[in-house]
């Protein structure tokens, strides 16, 4: 029990370091992300850029950091995105059964056949490249997982007896979800946003690299690691420290909810 | 029992023994009669690959082997020498021009070729339903192509138009098949493509591949290659390699023999490697280039764009991006491109401070000091629209970083993921700058770009002054009054700033050792392939 505490508060501590690193962006870089100066380009680490130059002289640390701000917000934008359409959908299905739900699982069946960063490419044509609009294409695309796993911890908790005695003393659809089934269900669904926003920085991150999400200059990882593979040879850091970052996060978001999951269930 | 089995494991070993030298053994006679064969990058996927009809400068890469043109460019003299013509006469008017052709040329489909298939290839072109985005603008003014006899024709044109043999060697007018072209529609022909040329056609599969295999009844090669004859190589497979961090690596893990488009700092890598011989060709026509809208707030005030361009230093893109392997552009054509002028080289050398102050007087200036040239109490703000291609996103963020240190006015980037996607972009008009540059030779490669009425007027600039000119100098006979009026147009195009030139475009081909031969037509882009040998 100890222990599991322990991990818990370690996986909270990277998360909360990485929190703060987007958060106070614009006080830690000590650079601007975009300001170039390429006839230094590829310059090797020194005190002053910890991480050198990039290809056109910029602070490479500098971009990492603000790198953060727009991978970490995006894929709390999408998450958020995500559950509210998931909880919705499933939510309904869970609660209403019959053919709402039938339609509504059936739907969500189609759409989880296709890869969800091909969902997020088709929503990106429909609205349009950007950063917001980027981060709504992910959450749509993991929207369909996330109705999937309401619906299913809905089902769990609305076979439980006391639930049919809330029914027999008559009451209505809204209550019977906002006061009984979804704080039953509420252990598992927080483990599960956890998981949605791990997908989501994951998921962002391929957008990014494909380089779909709007202007080339907004730093991000997954644009840094696209851009700065074609100098693996030359400067290794360019794209070697934002895929450390991002596996990094994504590793401490899963380790969080295996945590929560191991105390809540 | 155990002897029998014994035996038996004796005679599998021996079998499969046998099979592998069988099959060693075949392998290397196989290597030995393998034909030789070249597998050659190409960098993007173009969204059509006919000739006639479609614009991309990456179709004639592979297809000037498949089509011969009626005349060709020497490199060196700059002088026109046959090709599938073998004399030609201008009328002194300069309105028509007789062709005598050769008689001993078949197509790849054993059709003869003649004066009917020429009149056949140009009247395609010029069909206005075909929508030929370049070959057509390449004829100009062609009123009338008439069949003299089986092999002699004329081409009437209702002005004079100067260019004319200059579109003629070029290989957007290469000569097809008239049986190929009427058994195939205009949508399906670029996939079963038939000319004359020292390659056929084979496959076309795409996103794929473009597979060529040589001509074996060539024998009628101009004099601007080396061997007149059937190629040595016996098949050119063309492969994409879009991607542009993958080409140095396939070049140098063998998956190509030659590859276009390095990444300069590839380049600057492979060239200290020995392991890898650099061709960089220079190619003459409009630089890589930004586009001013002139119908866009505040690009739409000259003084703007004056000031963009004085707080451009395009030394550090060139030196950054392109390793120093381009020439900085200075104006609307290549010093490469005929009748350049050295005058565009005195506007705007990188002088900020003389770019903000330009600015200033525009009233556009900083009035709540939050760092940023305001416009109705927003932020200024420079839009750009980048297609994926020539690192123009890598140019453009530079550009970020110098105007908005430089001139303190916000710059949005948007990158386009295709030229029709650009296209689109340029008629939404929303944008200050666009990048789009054509290569050519000759200089009115200018006239769908600066024309009041041009296809691509992405500056939205009309001038009739300069129409004008750009007009009487397609149509002018004399050289030096053609250069006179040229000058004129170059140096217009910089006073008003209509473009931002960034640098003269090199094609930097990598070419594996055992490769030999490679070299290309006037135009910069299209190799003749005819040359091409394979060292054992």
């Amino acid at each position: 029990m100890k222990t599991f505490h322990l991990v818990r508060l370690f996986w909270l501590a990277c998360l909360s370091s990485l929190i703060a690193l987007a958060l106070f962006a614009p006080c830690l870089a000590s650079f601007d992300p975009l300001y170039a100066d390429p006839l230094n380009q590829f310059a090797p680490p020194v005190r002053e850029h910890p991480l050198g130059l990039d290809q056109l002289g910029r602070d490479v640390l500098s971009r990492v950091i603000w790198g953060a701000r727009s991978s970490l917000l995006a894929a709390a934008l999408s998450t958020v995105f995500a559950i509210g359409l998931g909880l919705a959908i499933g939510g309904a299905a869970g609660l209403l059964g019959g053919w709402v739900e039938g339609f509504l699982m059936r739907s969500v069946d189609i759409l989880l056949a296709f890869p969800g960063l091909l969902l997020a490419l088709v929503a990106i044509t429909i609205l349009g490249d950007g950063w917001w609009q980027a981060a709504i294409a992910v959450g749509l695309s993991l929207a369909p997982l996330y109705a999937r796993l309401v619906r299913a911890a809905m089902l769990s908790v609305r076979e439980e007896l006391f639930i049919e005695a809330v029914y027999a003393l008559g009451s209505s659809h809204w209550r019977m979800l906002w006061c009984h089934l979804l704080p039953n269900a509420m252990r598992q669904l927080t483990a599960m946003a956890t998981v949605v926003y791990a997908w989501a920085l994951m998921n962002g991150a391929a957008l990014d690299f494909l380089g779909v999400t709007g202007s080339p200059s907004i730093p991000s990882w997954g644009r840094m690691i696209s851009e700065g593979r074609a100098f693996l040879n030359i400067a290794p850091l360019i794209a070697v420290v934002p895929g450390v970052m991002l596996t990094f996060s994504v590793v401490a978001v899963m380790g969080l909810s295996d945590s929560l999951q191991v105390r809540l269930g | 029992m155990a002897r029998n089995q014994c035996l038996s494991r004796l005679t599998i070993l021996l079998v499969v023994i046998c099979l592998i030298i069988s099959v060693v053994g075949c392998k290397s006679l196989t290597q030995k009669t393998e034909p030789a064969e070249i597998v050659y990058g190409l960098t993007l996927i173009p969204s059509g690959i006919d000739p006639h009809i479609h614009a991309s400068s990456e179709l004639g890469i592979p297809l000037r082997s498949v089509y011969d043109t009626l005349v060709y460019q020497d490199l060196e003299t700059r002088e026109f020498v046959p090709g599938l013509a073998e004399s030609w006469d201008v009328s002194p008017d300069g309105l028509t021009y007789t062709f005598k052709l050769r008689q001993d040329v078949t197509f790849h489909d054993g059709t003869a070729f003649n004066a009917e298939a020429v009149r056949v290839n140009l009247e395609r072109i010029l069909d206005p339903a075909a929508n030929s985005l370049k070959a057509a603008q390449l004829l100009g003014p062609v009123q009338e192509v008439r069949v003299d006899s089986e092999y002699s024709m004329t081409i009437v044109l209702s002005k004079p138009f100067v260019p004319l043999l200059d579109g003629l060697s070029q290989p957007y007018i290469g000569m097809a098949s008239p049986a190929a072209l009427s058994e195939y529609d205009v949508e399906i022909y670029q996939f079963h493509q038939v000319g004359t040329g020292p390659y056929r056609f084979v496959e076309y599969i795409v996103n794929d591949r473009l597979v060529l295999e040589r001509n074996v009844d060539y024998n009628w090669g101009p004099s601007v290659v080396v061997n007149p004859g059937v190629p040595k190589v016996d098949r050119i497979v063309f492969r994409f390699f879009t991607d542009p961090a993958s080409r140095a690596l396939a070049l140098q893990s063998g998956d190509a023999q030659i590859m276009g488009e390095l990444l300069p700092t590839d380049a600057r890598y492979l060239s200290d490697e020995e392991a890898v011989q650099l061709v960089s060709v220079g190619i003459p026509g409009q630089p890589l280039q930004f586009l001013f809208n002139t119908a866009q707030m505040p690009t739409s005030s000259l003084e703007v764009r004056q000031a963009l361009l004085l707080a451009t230093d395009r030394q550090a893109i060139v030196q950054s991006v392109f390793q120093g392997y381009s020439p900085v552009a200075y104006g609307p054509l290549s010093s490469t491109t005929l009748y350049y002028t050295p005058s565009v080289e005195g506007y705007y050398a990188y002088n900020p401070v003389q770019a903000d102050a330009l600015f200033n007087s525009t009233g556009w200036i900083d009035s709540d000091d939050d760092g940023w040239r305001d416009d109705l109490g927003a932020p200024l703000e420079i839009v750009l629209v980048v297609p994926p291609w020539g690192l123009a996103p890598e140019v453009a963020q530079l550009l970020e970083s110098q105007w908005e240190s430089v001139l303190k006015v916000q710059v949005q980037i948007k990158q386009v993921a295709s030229f029709p996607m650009l296209s689109d972009e340029a008629n939404k008009g929303e944008y200050n700058a666009i990048s789009l540059n054509f290569a050519g030779l000759d200089p009115t490669v200018l006239n769908s770009f600066f024309l009041s009425d041009g296809m691509r007027n992405w500056s939205r600039y009309t001038d009739p002054e300069l129409d004008d000119w750009l007009l009487a100098a397609q149509a002018e006979m004399d050289p030096g009054l053609r250069a006179g009026l040229y000058r004129l147009i170059q140096e217009r195009i910089m006073e008003q700033a209509l473009v931002l030139p960034v640098r003269e475009y090199v094609n930097l081909n990598g070419v594996q050792p055992e490769v030999h031969g490679l070299h290309f037509d006037i135009q910069g882009w299209y190799p003749y392939l005819v040359d091409l040998e394979l060292s054992p």
